[in-house]
């Protein structure tokens, strides 16, 4: 049995993600699993010939003890905010009628963006739109594809995105990957997509060429972020 | 598993076994007799062992 001073220690293991499908469980319920009486079944006699009902009772134990530990929710995921920019100035400048139609062909386009890159819409976010994707490459065409789709109605978008673990609510997605990409999203200029270092490394290969954007400080995230634009 | 073990080779007798926490090297102790578990040190820590009913990782079970 592999000992573990806390939960959290045995989740930092680095074999834990292969091993979560076994048994976890505390010292004390483990004792209570394996009892003395248990293990002094093995002096008697006949223990080889009752083995399998051993076996049947040890099954029947751990069954009733077992509290496993539950598989982390936590997904790799890159994920893509959206945002329109200045979006009350743009709404002013408008006017109601012509906003309310520009919002609508935003949505659509979004919409039929991310059905076409395989991408999740997770949720709107005021004028924007979070949706998660497989891999980053598909993430940085998509929120491409809309800037350069609503450049042409004359909405300037901007987006965001971040590749790394977060953490599974239902259809929701949270943790620090999700900050920074939303972070991302608010520092990429009018029509930009801006990506983090990691999310450029992952798409090495994939001729998507980006330019330096130096580093950025996000609120609420600690280090420094390396900021990557995507090239046109 | 032989942590917990080892108690029924002492009937009657307290048996105390210090291991190491497999991921920070940090103490963790436990204190037995019998069916009791007098002490584990520090309280919250947990076991993890593979299934001895897991076909891809039979060796590794309860009853080698």
């Amino acid at each position: 049995m592999n000992l573990f001073r806390l939960e959290e220690h045995m989740k930092r293991w680095p074999l834990f993600f292969e091993t979560v499908d076994d048994y976890v469980m505390s010292v004390a319920d483990w004792g209570s699993v394996f009892s003395a009486s248990m293990f002094r079944q093995r002096l008697e006699p006949d223990f080889l010939a009752r083995a399998p009902v051993y076996v049947e009772d040890y099954r029947r134990a751990l069954k009733a003890k077992s509290q496993r530990t539950p598989a982390p929710d936590r997904i790799l995921s890159t994920v893509m905010f959206t945002d329109i920019v200045d979006s009350t100035g743009q709404a002013a400048r408008a006017g109601d009628t012509m906003w309310r139609s520009q919002l609508e062909r935003y949505n659509d386009v979004v919409r039929t963006r991310l059905e076409h890159f395989d991408g999740r819409e997770v949720k709107q976010t005021g004028d924007g739109f979070m949706a998660a994707f497989d891999g980053p490459t598909r993430g940085i065409q998509c929120a491409s594809a809309i800037c350069e789709a609503m450049r042409g109605v004359g909405l300037h978008v901007r987006a965001g995105i971040h590749t790394g673990e977060c953490e599974v609510i239902g259809d929701d997605l949270s943790g620090i990957a999700v900050h920074i990409a939303a972070r991302l999203a608010e520092a990429a200029a009018p029509s930009e997509v801006l990506v983090s270092r990691t999310a450029k490394e992952a798409v090495t290969g994939s001729n998507i060429s980006f330019d330096d954007r130096g580093k950025h400080t996000f609120r609420g995230v600690p280090g420094e972020w390396p900021a990557y634009a995507v090239s046109a | 598993m032989e942590v917990l073990a080892v108690r029924w080779l002492f009937p009657g007798q307290e048996v105390s076994v210090e291991s190491r926490c497999l991921d920070c090297g940090e103490r963790i102790r436990i204190r037995m007799r019998d069916e009791d578990i007098l002490e584990i040190d520090p309280p919250d820590a947990v076991g993890y062992m593979p299934s001895p009913f897991t076909g891809s990782r039979m060796g590794s079970g309860a009853f080698n």
